[in-house]
């Protein structure tokens, strides 16, 4: 757990004068060849077969409790993001246990005071988001009207503009006016949003009396973002007239301005995307479940983006923990590999039978060095990238900014793919919000704009973020990891490719190596 | 380091085994100025390790990732000659070091070094001593120092040697000087 400098692959190391004085191998005696090789273990077939049987079994445990390996996963890359922080801090004179809680302290201050405001926006959009999406055809609300006056009251409605029987608006209660109130009497006005787009609306429905001068209007909206409340009574005239709860010789009403909500048949391309996920064959479905139908999440849970990354993890854990324990294992388990990391190898590494030892020690440090580089790299390029498009998406007015722009940013962390996701993301909210194709296309450009500044600026400074992975390799472990972990899974299928490359690469030229001379 | 893992880990003081292996250092030239504390520091990082007579400890030509302190036994440092036999360049008892290059740079090794009996050596590794003159440099400083001076030594008397052996005036056959162990 400790960092190391840049790797030097064992191939590229220069041959020293001394060196090349040699002779070959061939010219070697059979002695001391025999007395310096060491233990043959690829030319044993019984050896062989036994290991790889070994590694097989290895791997079906590993798949088979993956669930409970989440958490520990988790905080082992928690603790080796700290660990620097924490090796820096011991080497100022601190105790490593001491260094470990000041780091906690710090890093829970942070979330508490500087994330609880993020989070709690963060929920309540995602629960917006979620109204949003849940296609609902129509909301229904209610007025209720009080008579406080001793005499009847008879009220007409009509429609202020846009408005009317077949507009988003329509009265379902009282079927015709007037709506009579006794003295003491009380009435309901219901009246039903039910767009037949996404967009916004908004609309007037003035009340008026034959005995009561000038009118009352109740001011309607719905698919709307504007965050000002709607002023519960618009227009009054009369001191004995319209009033909300106001005065004893008056008409009390319940409200005076309604929001709707969100209504409305489910936007077109998240039916579409959706339809066309269906007709794939179900095994490529089932492939793309978790990572690719996200039309199909969206709708079906309700759009908590960010809940939803933590539920896809969740429910690969929940088997067996629940979300508390899952959470009291990270800070927990992070804590001891934090504290113990370097005892953890040293032990491990001293298991190592002699003729492997440096090989084996050679590894784990550029091994080290590559998930290092590349979760502190992925650590930078998150936050740049879910920066800039929370500032881009915000320029752009999609609503929602930072749970999209964080999720762009997230996602970001899976080539090629990632990028895509946060448009696809953003575009459909901008959609189902009203935003129109034009939004979507101010999208596409400012997030091609984002994506040409994480390329050409953030990435070459963060050179150990490149794992050299072939395109399709991606892409086939990226979908292997939605299949086996869902989110998840995608997250960490890249990392996890680029840990095994490195290992197998080294492990290759060093048994290369051994058996050159 | 303490028999149970975890009590052990949560009630560490330090084990026998690892006042052992302090003093043990403290009798090594490299860590004899050492504090306690710097000492303590020290035993969690080297490696320490058990070979039997007849194994080998480094193989010439491999990369090597650092250097040897030798606890107990002797070793003896091998190359291959000129005409491809196995030369004897030298033999090392306890408190003796090799390989002391490849913990400054990462060169392959460039003798072999085989355990004459059952030996016990501590690895003092490259990637180690550099996370420790990041993290603790007076403490880095102070071994890097230290190795150098011994390897300042080495090479005083490689050329008080070569220096010599050009006077005797015999050519080809002058045998590597036992101190030229750049191992």
């Amino acid at each position: 757990m400790s960092r190391v400098e840049k790797p030097e692959s064992a191939a590229a190391e220069s041959k020293s004068g001394i060196q090349a004085k040699i002779p070959r191998q061939s010219q070697l005696p059979p002695l001391g060849v025999e007395r310096l090789e060491p233990p043959a273990v690829f030319s044993n077939p019984v050896k062989v077969v036994l290991g790889i049987a070994l590694a097989l079994a290895l791997c079906w445990f590993l798949y088979f409790i993956r669930g409970i390996l989440a958490p520990f996963v988790l905080a082992f890359i928690v603790a080796y993001v700290l660990t620097p922080l924490v090796d820096r801090m011991e080497g100022r004179g601190l105790n490593r246990t001491l260094s470990i809680v000041l780091v906690y302290l710090v890093v829970a201050g942070g979330m508490v005071f500087g994330g609880m405001e993020l989070t709690q926006r963060l929920h309540l959009d995602s629960g917006e988001l979620r109204d949003q999406f849940i296609p609902r055809e129509w909301v229904d609300k209610q007025v209720s009207i009080y008579n406080a006056r001793t005499s009847f009251v008879n009220l007409y409605g009509e429609w202020e503009e846009a408005g009317g029987r077949d507009s988003t608006f329509v009265l379902v209660q009282p079927e015709q006016w007037p709506l009579e109130l006794p003295p003491g009497g009380q009435k309901r006005i219901t009246l039903r949003f039910a767009p037949a787009n996404p967009a916004s609306a908004q609309a007037g429905l003035r009340l008026t009396s034959p005995t009561l001068e000038g009118a009352l209007v109740l001011r309607l909206r719905g698919n709307s973002f504007a965050e000002e409340k709607l002023s519960p009574l618009i227009e009054f005239w009369d001191q004995g007239g319209y009033r909300q709860q106001v005065g004893l010789d008056s008409l009390f009403f319940s409200a005076g301005g309604i929001d709707f909500g969100a209504a409305g048949p489910a936007p077109a391309i998240i039916l579409l995307v959706s339809e066309e996920v269906k007709k794939l064959p179900e095994w490529m479905q089932s492939l793309l479940g978790a990572g690719f139908d996200l039309a199909e999440w969206i709708r079906m849970r309700g759009g908590g983006l960010s809940k939803t990354l933590l539920g896809e993890t969740g429910q690969v854990v929940s088997g067996l923990f629940s979300g508390i324990a899952f959470l009291a294992i990270v800070p927990f388990g992070a804590f001891f590999f934090l504290r113990e990391g370097r005892r953890i190898t040293h032990r491990l590494v001293e298991l190592v039978p002699n003729a492997y030892f440096e090989l084996v020690l050679n590894l784990i440090y550029q091994i080290n060095a590559q998930i290092g580089g590349y979760l502190r790299g992925q650590l930078l390029a998150t936050s740049v990238v879910a920066i800039l498009s929370i500032s881009a998406l915000v320029l752009i007015g999609v609503p929602y900014s930072l749970p999209l722009g964080g999720l762009a940013g997230v996602a970001n962390m899976i080539p090629y793919l990632g990028p895509l996701i946060g448009i696809v993301a953003a575009s459909l909210v901008a959609l189902a919000t009203g935003g129109g194709l034009e939004m979507v296309w101010y999208i596409i450009i400012g997030f091609l704009v984002v994506q040409i500044i994480d390329n050409f600026l953030v990435q070459p400074a963060i050179m150990a973020k490149s794992v050299n992975l072939h395109p399709l390799i991606v892409l086939f472990v990226v979908l292997l990891g939605s299949h086996l972990m869902g989110i998840a899974g995608m997250l960490i299928a890249v990392p996890l490719t680029g840990i095994l490359n490195v290992a197998g690469q080294t492990i290759f030229q060093g048994v290369k190596a051994y058996r050159a001379r | 380091m303490a028999a149970d893992p975890f009590w052990g880990n949560l009630f560490r003081r330090s084990a026998p085994h690892q006042q052992d292996l302090q003093a043990l250092l403290r009798q090594v030239p490299v860590f004899a100025d050492l504090t306690q504390r710097e000492l303590r520091k020290m035993a969690s990082i080297l490696h320490r390790r058990r070979y039997a007579a007849e194994e080998s400890i480094v193989r010439e030509g491999e990369q090597g990732v650092g250097m040897y302190v030798i606890l107990s036994g002797r070793v003896e440092v091998l190359q291959v000659g000129h005409d491809g036999a196995m030369q004897l360049l030298a033999t090392f008892g306890p408190g003796d070091f090799f390989g002391e290059q490849a913990l400054l740079d990462e060169t392959p090794r460039t003798a072999s070094v085989v355990a004459l009996e059952a030996c016990q050596a501590l690895g003092f590794f490259r990637t180690d001593l550099l996370d420790l003159i990041e993290g603790q440099p007076r403490l880095g400083l102070k071994i890097v120092m230290r190795i150098s001076q011994m390897i300042s030594v080495r090479l005083r008397h490689t050329n008080r040697l070569l220096k010599e052996a050009q006077y005797t005036e015999k050519g080809d056959e002058v045998p590597l000087d036992p101190d030229k162990r750049e191992v």
